[in-house]
């Protein structure tokens, strides 16, 4: 009895938890809006950062994306409508605004920016369902078949079909999946916060030979520059952490081109995936 | 009325009964040798009132007395309309020696009580013992007016409860007898409490008694000292409540709380010692002593369907309203703060935000609520709605005008109040996008049909959907996914189940046939049976030949087929010859009698024999 009202009460306590979850994340997007009104781009932009901390929604990353393009932080800009495409693949503003900013922010798109329409990462779950569809639907046919006593020709024409279906959709559920991991490995250069001392400095970004920064550089990136991470034997971010307690990732662009290492404040990962 | 058998129940403390213990041994051989002995009594049953005549405040025993009986009876005594008798009886069972004679009988006592002035007849009613059935004779009870004595309880108890009453008590004030259907009144829960009375705490706050009203939370009490009420100085404590009123109707109303009094300790019983039941040896004995408040009957009128506004969503009260926007001019896309403020009192916790809907123009987000007042009753007060509009479209664009409907309750008629519209330019927005002018090439026309940036860009007042993380689990992650999977698996084994199991039951009924044909052909040499030999040969040479060749139906099978068949699997000549001069054999016997019946028949079925196992 004592376990039951014990199981009730954190029952409670669990529901009144989420409600207040739920309600934070909402505040916070209406006071950031509300600030946006009032033309307090920096409180709202913190108050959009705070909601995100809480749970993400396309139009948070949306407006968010805004908010750094019109502070001219366009690395930050193409981070957040990157997140929202993810959240909203289908999001024609969203597209047309992140076209807008590469073009602005003068980066090329690469490769993962514009994926084979087929194989993109958002198509991984209907290649998996197509998949597993085609794969049990022939299964049993062919074992309705072997039930009926169809005769040979027959399902040996259908067997070769099924194959080949089968092997199309493999290829997809294989390509997205590839698709999908690169995704998690991307990064976006964010670039530096513009300061006083900053006005005649380039916007560029150093990928050095070693993680340091008295280390020479290999080559630049520009803000809203995708990379995607190293990883490491345990499948995690190669990382670097220097005396001075920065720490370094060791990233490549989509062609291997650019290849270098690069502070882990300058980048933003497009998707948190927790392994550090 | 008991129907259940009747159990005696010793009345006797355990201190007695210890000493009594041996005797009841001494009892119990001479009960036992006598109730042997009285086995032979006549069984009888007597029944009188003990006292026969009492005063309506008393009570009385009725008491039936079964001689030369033990045994437990079984019976229901008849009901009697001003009588309450308990079915609980005490039962006494004795046995002794009359004039040498031994005698057994019991005895059983129910408590009555009368509930009104007269007399009362027990008529008598049917006992069962054992197997027998006694009759229990009737018997008459006298109850007379109350005397002196009782009537000078009755006031006495009657002055203490209307002491208690004075004692304690609450009071509810509303500012009217009547109410309006949803309206919210300010009211007032007192709670009276004489000094004298030793009240140690207020144990719960009042509490509504009555479904016809809602009322709001109870916080601390306001305390008021020295009150002087019916001659008696009292301390007061006061809730102030918004109640509203759910329904129309004439509807009652109540309050009860309950408080913790110390209480003298009842000093007639031993066992009720402060030193058991009192923490502080009997000097703090606390009691719960629940007070109830009167009942008041309260109209709730409903609110007049004459004159209802169409915008009305049930606000009651006295309001004024005011609308204002943060600024005047925006960039397309920016968003515009509207407030929207109603004053005054009234039930402002059931006041929805008024509808102000998108269009064309603008596009309208969720209300913020916010009230400045009583937090607590939300009665009087100020009521904010903020919403945010995002303009969709450059020009001046009207922020329309917010109309409100309200009941009011002192007026008893409907209401409007209306803000003004506000007007709001909206420029196209090209403001934040030169920080990045792009190269103009000279002589280049520019393009009308370009990606219009002016609409790009555009805040969302709404997040829309809510996601816990962006990377959301692919369906090659999700358990239920592959749990799915084991749907299509299970038909697929059962499938090819059916299918092998169909295939193998074919095989062995087709094994089955062959042996027994077999059979059938020895059997047929043992009993000089040629044309049997020869129909279970041409009937195992189909089933062999169908087999092997897969064909689908082997009884259809003619000789000539047979041999075709046989052709087909490149058997040797003789073989096919062998056979052929068989199956002419069989198709003779069949069509031409029994012409064959001269050739021995163990030569025969060898030959068929070995013919039948060299096919392929």
């Amino acid at each position: 009895m004592r376990s039951f009202a014990f199981g009730i009460l954190l029952y409670a306590f669990g529901a009144n938890a989420c409600a207040l979850f739920a309600d934070s994340q909402n505040r916070l997007f209406y006071d950031a809006v509300r600030a946006e009104a009032s033309g307090d781009l920096d409180s709202a932009i913190e108050a959009y950062e705070g909601s995100a901390q809480v749970a993400h929604s396309a139009n948070l990353h949306g407006n968010l994306a805004n908010l750094y393009f019109k502070k001219e932080q366009f690395g930050r800009s193409i981070l957040n409508y990157r997140k929202a495409l993810i959240l909203d693949p289908d999001h024609d503003d969203f597209s047309a605004n992140l076209s807008f900013a590469l073009e602005i922010a003068q980066v090329r798109s690469g490769d993962t920016d514009k994926p084979f329409v087929s194989f993109k990462a958002s198509t991984l779950d209907l290649w998996t369902a197509a998949l597993g569809v085609c794969f049990w639907s022939g299964l049993l046919l062919l074992s309705a078949f072997f039930f009926f006593r169809m005769d040979k020709v027959r399902t040996s024409i259908f067997l070769c079909l099924w194959l080949g279906i089968l092997g199309f959709c493999s290829l997809g559920v294989i390509k997205a999946k590839e698709k999908h991991d690169l995704v998690g490995r991307e990064v976006i250069v964010l670039g530096r916060i513009p300061g006083p001392s900053d006005a005649n400095r380039s916007k560029a970004i150093s990928l050095r030979r070693f993680a340091g920064s008295t280390s020479s550089a290999n080559t630049s990136v520009i803000p809203g520059e995708s990379l995607f991470l190293d990883l490491d034997d345990k499948g995690t971010a190669r990382a670097h952490l220097s005396p001075d307690g920065r720490k370094w990732y060791l990233a490549r662009s989509s062609n291997g081109r650019k290849r270098g290492w690069i502070r882990a404040n300058e980048v933003g990962r497009i998707l948190e995936t927790g392994k550090e | 009325m008991f129907k259940k058998p009747l159990r005696s129940s010793l009345p006797f403390p355990l201190t007695v009964r210890a000493c009594l213990f041996l005797t009841a041994w001494t009892s119990l051989a001479l009960s036992l040798h006598s109730g042997l002995m009285a086995q032979n009594q006549a069984m009888r049953a007597e029944a009188s009132f003990s006292p026969p005549s009492i005063t309506v405040s008393n009570g009385t025993t009725y008491k039936v007395v079964l001689f030369g009986t033990q045994e437990t009876p079984q019976g229901a005594i008849p009901s009697i309309p001003g009588l309450t008798i308990s079915n609980n009886p005490q039962v006494f069972r004795t046995a002794s020696f009359r004039n040498g004679t031994p005698s057994v009988k019991m005895e059983m006592s129910f408590q009555v009580k009368p509930l009104k002035q007269g007399t009362f007849i027990l008529p008598s009613w049917d006992l069962k013992v054992g197997s027998k059935t006694l009759r229990v004779p009737e018997a008459s009870l006298q109850v007379l007016a109350p005397s002196q004595q009782d009537l000078i309880r009755l006031e006495r108890e009657k002055q203490q409860r209307e002491d208690l009453k004075q004692a304690a008590f609450i009071e509810f004030d509303a500012p009217r007898p009547f109410l309006f259907e949803g309206e919210t009144i300010l009211a007032t829960i007192s709670l009276f409490l004489w000094d004298r009375l030793p009240v140690t705490r207020i144990e719960q706050a009042p509490v509504k008694i009555g479904d016809s009203f809602s009322m709001t939370e109870l916080r601390q009490p306001n305390e008021k000292r020295n009150v002087r009420r019916n001659g008696k100085s009292y301390t007061v404590f006061s809730w102030p409540i918004g109640l509203t009123a759910a329904m129309a109707g004439d509807h009652d109303l109540t309050f009860k709380t309950s408080i913790r009094i110390r209480a003298n300790n009842p000093r007639n019983s031993p066992f009720n010692s402060p030193f058991f039941n009192d923490p502080f040896f009997g000097f703090g004995r606390e009691e719960s002593l629940e007070i109830l408040g009167p009942k008041q009957t309260i109209e709730v009128r409903a609110l007049p369907m004459k004159g209802r506004p169409a915008g009305f969503q049930g606000a009651i009260g006295s309001f004024t309203s005011l609308s204002s926007i943060d600024v005047d001019r925006v960039s397309l896309g920016d968003p515009v703060r509207l407030t929207f403020e109603l004053s005054g009192t009234g039930n402002f916790s059931a006041i929805p935000a008024p509808q102000i809907s998108s269009d064309k123009q603008l596009k309208v987000g969720p209300p913020a609520f916010s009230f400045e007042g009583n937090q607590l009753t939300k009665h009087e007060g100020k009521q904010s709605f903020e919403y945010i509009l995002t303009p969709l479209s450059a020009g001046l664009v009207e922020i329309p005008a917010i109309k409100f409907s309200y009941f009011d309750p002192l007026e008893e008629r409907f209401l409007s109040t209306r803000t003004s519209a506000h007007p709001l330019r909206v420029d196209p927005g090209e403001n934040w996008n030169s920080a990045n002018p792009q190269p103009v090439v000279e002589g280049e026309v520019s393009n009308e049909d370009a990606v219009p940036t002016v609409d790009l860009f555009q805040t969302e007042s709404d997040p829309g959907e809510w996601f816990p993380a962006l990377q959301r689990k692919t369906l090659l992650e999700n358990t239920n996914f592959w749990l799915l999977q084991l749907i299509p698996l299970v038909g697929f084994c059962s499938l090819s189940l059916l299918g092998f199991r169909r295939k193998t039951a074919g095989i062995e009924k087709q094994r089955q046939k062959e042996n027994a044909l077999l059979r059938q052909m020895k059997d047929s040499v043992g009993f000089k049976d040629a044309p049997a030999l020869l129909r279970a040969f041409r009937d195992l040479l189909r089933l062999r030949i169908a087999s092997l060749r897969k064909h689908p139906n082997p009884s259809s099978l003619s000789s000539e087929e047979i041999l075709s068949l046989l052709r087909l699997g490149n058997n040797p000549e003789e073989i096919i010859q062998e056979a052929r001069e068989l199956l002419r054999s069989c198709d003779d016997q069949e069509f031409a009698g029994n012409e064959l019946a001269r050739q021995p028949l163990e030569s025969l079925y060898r030959t068929s024999h070995g013919l039948l196992k060299k096919l392929k």
